[in-house]
């Protein structure tokens, strides 16, 4: 068994041989981001690892060693998780926050109700830790970052091992990061001595991705991007993103295209993360249409549409959605531009295809009621 | 719905028409009903032209032309064209209320106006810039109900009143009719009212802004309903109808409820329940449960309550959710425990596809997804089947890709706004895969994303999607190859919209690359491309009725296409050719003016018949057919193969065509297993139609056994399943009238049997039966049945008798539906003799229990037996159930409550006249004391010798005295007395 400190999101997976009886569809599964599957019985669920009690049976067309591999958590479902928490999570997916709160507050009810009639209720090893950070998580997008923090203090303090305390920490920052408190901000950072030894490290790096964001905030592009920089260099695959994202932020704002240019070409070239994939080939579209070039603007954000989708529930989804808007943008200034009457119809049936689709695929988007003004079928 | 009600409460107006018109008056509206609208069409202005109708008569025929008009602009998806259509339609009901002030139809012609301007409305409103014409709309409906309302209020007439004895006075009957009229209408308008507040209102939902607006109007709504609305309950099934609308409207107030209002909310869901619960109530009557009116309103307020019911839920948290859920679901349990017939009609399924969402909504997946596969299977490529796999894929997409993408595939082939739905779907699968069997899927879905931005005119798009099986390991595969095709195409349509050398390079270079990988595809494209062309181009022109040689023109590029069997479009092409050639004969059917000109279209055809011929052949070499096109196109080749054969415009001899109809389908029930159940029964029924052409009726007969298997089997098909009935039994009348001269015994089992076929039909689907027709099939099945069992009972046959049973049953049922449905409109002598012939119908098919309850029901409420004819089948039932009994003292007992009640009504009678009803009860009772007290039908013989009536009887003149003299005979046979 392997021990090292982990990121929330790189964790290995112990699997303990002994088979334990699985009655059949009563299993918790952990889905790896390379599709990798494996089921059985979740006894921990901490920042150093997940361990997994595996069934006689192994996932199917994997053998569970594969399973064993170390890789990216995608998803992890437990059997005995409320209905009403499971949906609250479907909601986050959809950025529904005050529904996914209810729905939060409810799977904590519920399991009142459990206890009361006698009935077996979520294992506390995960059930707490899950409620007290995804209730955070909503609280800070319902804008109420105040609550957000006692919530993600409440599981900091109270299950300190948990999975999700590095993440938790991270978020708290961003809170303050949100209430624009650079005091409350670095007092916190201050706080992350007091963090366990083995997490200090990424805490500190999360640390500094939450500064060079406020850098940014304030328009310190200068200040920001050797910060970013630095991430991006990261072992860690979601700090690298983060890193990678940021600088691309910093070039934007620094008004140097060809730089812009070099740096999202040489990500384009050489990443396979759909996210890292769309945001480079939105600056690129951005770059151009800011210049007017709206032929090449398209071009990017047709990528960006087409092939660089982040994934559902990913925070980037905005940036797709934005996509779509600059798309349809786009067609609508080439059809401005066009000389040819059955050219310039193409576009504008172009455009107006486009922005249908922005409305109903971002219903409740920033663009869906102007894309939905000015779409056609 | 609001149709369906309307017309359920008009029968009684149309009971009393002339059958002849009413039938195609009501063949018609089916037809339109069902989108035959050219059908429809022809059938009304037929009605509209015959002079030898009475006026009124003709001007259904206009207001049968307006409703097409209403129903074209229901189905038309452009929504600028829909909004003119809309406009036509209305103007035409105008047009028949001002030429027809007094008709009978006004009230309907009203409703229809309101309606169509709140749709009108409602179809502007989904356009953000077009929401002043809208509100112009819904306001138009308001003005017209308000106007009409006001109109009414000063024509009310007096309700007259019965005279201080309860007698009728003067006059009383007319006034009274002209009452009801006025009632009724005022009925309607202020129900049209309020329907149209409601429909005003529910625009509103999805707009936060408008809440307040909404609320006012749903208020006004309410209010009215509450204080101006007539709730006539006995008379008017409407009343509950409005009870639907009144809980949908608490639902809209407590699901937009804000700030302040949200306490009330849950008062609100409260009163929302209770009155859909009031209409939900009718169905608990177990009588009524067989009209058809109630039928639909109990399906309309169980799906109502099951919407309410979910959305309550979603305002619930945790376990309250999940019991409204299970509580929804549970509702559509109980109503097809009611009408399990339910289940495979259009409204049931959609109640069972919320059922299912329910389940889904409650956590209990597998329920949830049992129902929806069902649906799923039943009514495969409909509508219906779409919303099943998209819920299903809602809930288990995640972690089902299969069930995603089969959704995102059938949004496709739907096309038109479906397809951005498609594009949602395919995207997050492709973002949704992770296990290792699910990979194939990856390719599917971008060449199915390339396929949907084509359809979209988006190039750019298409050609990035495609590009993704450019690499290892989808380069290559057939599906590689079809995205290169359709990459080429997309740069190709840029290069042609940018006119730019960089766009032209690029369709240049990737030509040459995928001219390198996929030769064989490349070569064909082009004609396939330019082929595809001509046939848009046909189709537009065809539907501005528009003529010319476009189709010709495909057909020859497929045909080229068609030589080379080692081309990848080879099949596509000997299918397509033949469909271009079909299409290219009909349009020159079209617009052929002399004999040479049709003469032309039937050559066509028949290329078009050579190469379907060529298609199936090569079909049935092909190792797989599991490629749903080709079958597809298989059974598709057939089907026109034998549209063309029955059609006398392209075949000479219809005999013939019959004959070649028959024999390309012969094989269809082996070949196609899977096939589209709905295509199928179309096709048997086409074979049926074939085997009448021919004269082979009773092979027809068989076959139609076949398809009722098949029905019930599928649930499908019922369009095509009622039409061959209908052909049957239009076939046998027919048959019937043919030998009714020569061979009056055998025509009438023809009549028969085709009563048996209406019968069917009438189960099936009673909108065929809206009218008088009704009445006539079923006074055909009495007068059958009725002589059936009096030959049955002079010979002692036991079939017959049975027969003779079997379709007193089915007049009764008949009769019933009849009853119910004409109830408010029929006089209290048509209502009696309706009643007294179910009574004998129930009576007659042994349902003794049944028929006395029916009696008793009258009886009870005549103690002074003034409804003699109530006592006299009260009396008859007795002798039935006793007569078959072996001596006993039941029997005995039966025997003497008949003695009585015929004695009471003899000794009415007898001071009164002496007519065929005298004798008649007088006869059946001396039968009654010939099977249970001998000696006092011997007094009996004795008294009327006395009076001087044992001689003379009723002189012959109805046939009594015969009777009495050998009921004498018989006597005296058992007694061995001596009586004369």
């Amino acid at each position: 068994m392997t021990r090292k400190i982990v990121s929330t999101a790189v964790l290995f997976l112990t699997l303990i041989a002994a088979a334990v009886a699985q009655s059949k569809g009563k299993v918790d599964r952990i889905t790896l981001r390379n599709g990798k599957v494996a089921e059985g019985t979740i006894v921990k669920e901490t920042y150093v690892k997940i361990e997994i009690q595996m069934g006689g049976t192994a996932p199917t067309g994997y053998a569970p060693a594969d399973v064993a591999q170390v890789g990216l958590i995608a998803k992890i479902e437990y059997a005995d998780m409320p209905a009403a928490l499971a949906n609250a999570l479907k909601e986050i997916e959809s950025a529904e926050w005050q529904e996914a709160l209810a729905k939060i507050n409810s799977a904590e009810d519920s399991v009142v109700t459990l206890k009361r009639e006698k009935k077996p209720v979520p294992r506390a090893f995960w059930f707490e830790p899950w409620i007290n950070f995804y209730r955070g998580v909503c609280l800070k997008e319902l804008a109420r970052p105040d609550d957000a923090v006692k919530s993600f203090k409440k599981l900091i303090e109270k299950q300190k091992d948990a999975r999700l305390v590095p993440a938790a920490y991270e978020q708290i920052l961003e809170c303050y990061r949100l209430k624009d408190d650079a005091e409350g901000a670095t007092a916190f950072i201050a706080e992350i001595e007091k963090a366990p030894a083995e997490l200090k490290v990424q805490l500190k790096k999360r640390a500094q991705k939450q500064q060079a964001e406020i850098h940014l905030q304030k328009n310190e592009a200068d200040k920001a991007l050797p910060l970013f920089q630095e991430l991006a260099r990261d072992t860690d695959p979601q700090l690298r993103a983060d890193g990678i994202v940021g600088v691309i932020r910093c070039k934007t704002l620094s008004k140097n295209p060809d730089d812009l240019i070099r740096y999202c070409e040489q990500v384009l070239s050489t990443s396979s993360d759909p996210a890292l994939l769309l945001v480079a080939s939105n600056a690129l579209g951005d770059s151009h249409f800011e210049r007017k070039q709206f032929t090449e603007a398209k071009n990017h954000y047709v990528n960006s549409v087409v092939r660089f989708h982040p994934g559902r529930g990913s925070p980037l989804t905005s940036e797709h959605e934005r996509a779509l808007w600059q798309l349809a943008q786009c067609y609508q200034q080439l059809a401005s531009a066009a000389q040819d009457k059955s050219a310039k119809d193409a576009y504008e049936r172009m455009a107006g295809r486009t922005y249908r689709e922005l409305s109903l695929e971002y219903r409740s988007g920033r663009y869906a009621d102007e894309a939905a003004s000015r779409a056609t079928e | 719905m609001r149709r369906a009600i309307l017309t359920v409460l008009w029968l009684g107006a149309c009971a009393a028409t002339p059958a002849a018109s009413q039938d195609d008056y009501d063949l018609a509206n089916a037809l339109a009903d069902r989108g035959w609208f050219d059908l429809a069409e022809e059938l009304f202005q037929g009605i509209q032209n015959t002079a030898s109708l009475q006026p009124d008569k003709r001007a259904e025929g206009a207001y049968g032309l307006a409703r097409i008009k209403s129903m074209q602009a229901e189905r038309e998806t452009d929504p600028k064209k829909k909004a003119v259509i809309y406009d036509g339609a209305i103007n035409a009901m105008r047009e028949f209320i001002t030429a027809h002030p007094n008709h009978r139809r006004r009230n309907e012609a009203y409703s229809d106006i309101g309606y169509l301007y709140q749709q009108k409305g409602k179809s502007l409103m989904s356009d953000h810039a077009k929401s002043d014409q809208a509100e112009a709309a819904f306001g138009e409906a308001e003005k017209l109900f308000l106007e009409l309302i006001s109109s009414l209020k000063g024509k009310r007439p007096e309700r007259p009143e019965m005279d201080g004895g309860g007698r009728k006075p003067a006059g009383f009957d007319e006034k009274m009719a002209a009452f009801e009229d006025w009632e009724q209408r005022m009925m309607f308008a202020k129900y049209n009212y309020g329907i149209s507040l409601f429909s005003h209102a529910e625009t509103y939902r999805d707009k936060p802004e408008k809440f307040d607006e909404m609320k006012r109007i749903l208020e006004d709504m309410v209010k009215y309903f509450e204080e101006d609305f007539m709730w006539d309950f006995e008379q008017y099934i409407l009343a509950y109808d409005a009870f639907i609308y009144m809980g949908r409207a608490y639902q809209l107030l407590a699901e937009t409820a804000r700030g302040a209002q949200l306490a009330k909310a849950e008062d609100y869901w409260k009163k929302c329940f209770n009155f859909i619960g009031k209409a939900k109530s009718l169905m608990a009557e177990k009588s009524l449960r067989a009209n058809e009116g109630v039928r639909e309103v109990a399906l309309r307020a169980t799906y109502y309550e099951m919407k309410a019911r979910t959305a309550y839920g979603e305002t619930r948290k945790g376990g309250a959710a999940a019991k409204q859920f299970i509580e929804a679901a549970k509702l559509a349990e109980d109503l097809l425990k009611y009408y399990p017939n339910a289940r495979v009609d259009e409204m049931g399924r959609i109640i069972r596809i919320e059922q299912g969402r329910a389940y889904f909504k409650a956590g209990q997946i597998d329920k949830g997804r049992k129902v929806l596969e069902e649906i799923k299977k039943e009514c495969p490529d409909t509508p219906l089947a779409d919303t099943a796999i998209e819920i299903i894929s809602e809930f288990v997409g995640d972690t089902d890709i299969g069930v995603l993408v089969a959704y995102a595939d059938s949004m496709l082939d739907t096309g038109g706004v479906k397809i951005f739905t498609a594009i949602a779907k395919y995207r997050r699968a492709l973002t949704s895969i992770r296990r290792r069997e699910d990979e194939p899927f990856i390719p599917h879905c971008w060449y199915r994303l390339g396929e949907c931005y084509f359809e979209l005119d988006r190039y750019w798009e298409a050609a990035a999607a495609c590009s993704m099986l450019e690499k290892a390991p989808y380069v290559g595969t057939p599906l590689g190859g079809k995205a290169a095709l359709h990459k080429l195409a997309s740069l190709q349509k840029i290069k042609d919209l940018t006119k730019q050398k960089p766009d032209a390079d690029a369709y240049a270079t990737f030509l040459d690359w995928a001219t390198n990988k996929y030769p064989k595809e490349v070569g064909g494209r082009g004609i396939r491309q330019s082929a595809l062309e001509l046939e848009k181009e046909g189709r537009e022109k065809a539907a501005a009725d528009k003529y010319g040689n476009e189709f010709e023109q495909a057909a020859q590029k497929w045909l080229t296409l068609a030589k080379d069997p080692g081309s990848p479009f080879y099949g596509e092409a000997l299918f397509t050719a033949g469909l271009d050639w079909y299409f290219h004969a009909r349009e020159l059917s079209k617009a052929a003016k002399t004999e040479s000109d049709g003469m032309k279209a039937s050559g066509v055809s028949q290329k078009a018949m050579e190469q379907f011929s060529a298609y199936l052949a090569w079909y049935r070499r092909q190792p797989l057919k599991d490629d749903k096109y080709l079958v597809h196109n298989a059974v598709g080749a057939i089907q026109i193969s034998m549209a063309i054969h029955l059609n006398s415009k392209f075949t000479k001899d219809p005999k013939a065509g019959a004959e070649a109809a028959l024999k390309i389908s012969e094989t269809l029930d082996k070949e196609f297993p899977s096939g589209d159940p709905v295509n199928l029964m179309k096709m048997f029924t086409m074979r049926i139609e074939a085997k009448l052409d021919l004269d082979r009726v009773e092979e027809a007969g068989e076959d139609i056994k076949a398809l009722e298997t098949r029905y019930e089997k599928s649930g499908l098909g019922m369009d095509s399943y009622v039409r061959a009935l209908v052909l049957m039994a239009l076939a046998f009348e027919k048959q019937a009238a043919r030998i009714q001269a020569a061979d009056p015994q055998k025509a009438e089992t023809f009549m028969v049997r085709s009563g048996n076929y209406y019968y069917k039909v009438f189960l099936l689907d009673q909108n065929q039966f809206k009218s008088a027709k009704l009445d006539v099939i079923a006074g055909m099945l009495y007068r059958i049945a009725d002589q059936k069992m009096k030959q049955a009972q002079k010979t002692g046959d036991k079939s017959l008798a049975a027969e003779a049973v079997t379709s007193f049953d089915q007049a009764r049922d008949l009769y019933q539906q009849f009853r119910l449905t004409t109830a408010s409109t029929l006089t209290p002598e048509q209502d009696t003799q309706i009643l007294s012939r179910i009574i004998t119908c129930t009576l007659q098919a042994g349902k003794f229990g049944e028929a006395r309850k029916l009696i008793e029901e009258i009886t009870g409420r005549d103690p002074e037996r003034r409804r003699g004819w109530a006592w006299a089948a009260l009396a008859d039932s007795y002798i039935i159930e006793a007569r078959p009994m072996p001596p006993s003292a039941q029997r005995v007992d039966l025997f003497k409550k008949a003695d009585q009640i015929f004695a009471e009504l003899i000794s009415r009678l007898q001071g009164v006249k002496r007519d065929e009803n005298f004798w008649e009860l007088t006869y059946k009772r001396a039968e009654v004391l010939f099977e249970y007290a001998p000696e006092e039908l011997l007094k009996f013989f004795q008294i009327m010798d006395v009076k001087g009536y044992g001689q003379t009887w009723d002189d012959g003149t109805w046939g009594f005295k015969e009777k009495f003299e050998s009921l004498r005979a018989k006597l005296n046979a058992r007694t061995g007395g001596g009586q004369k």
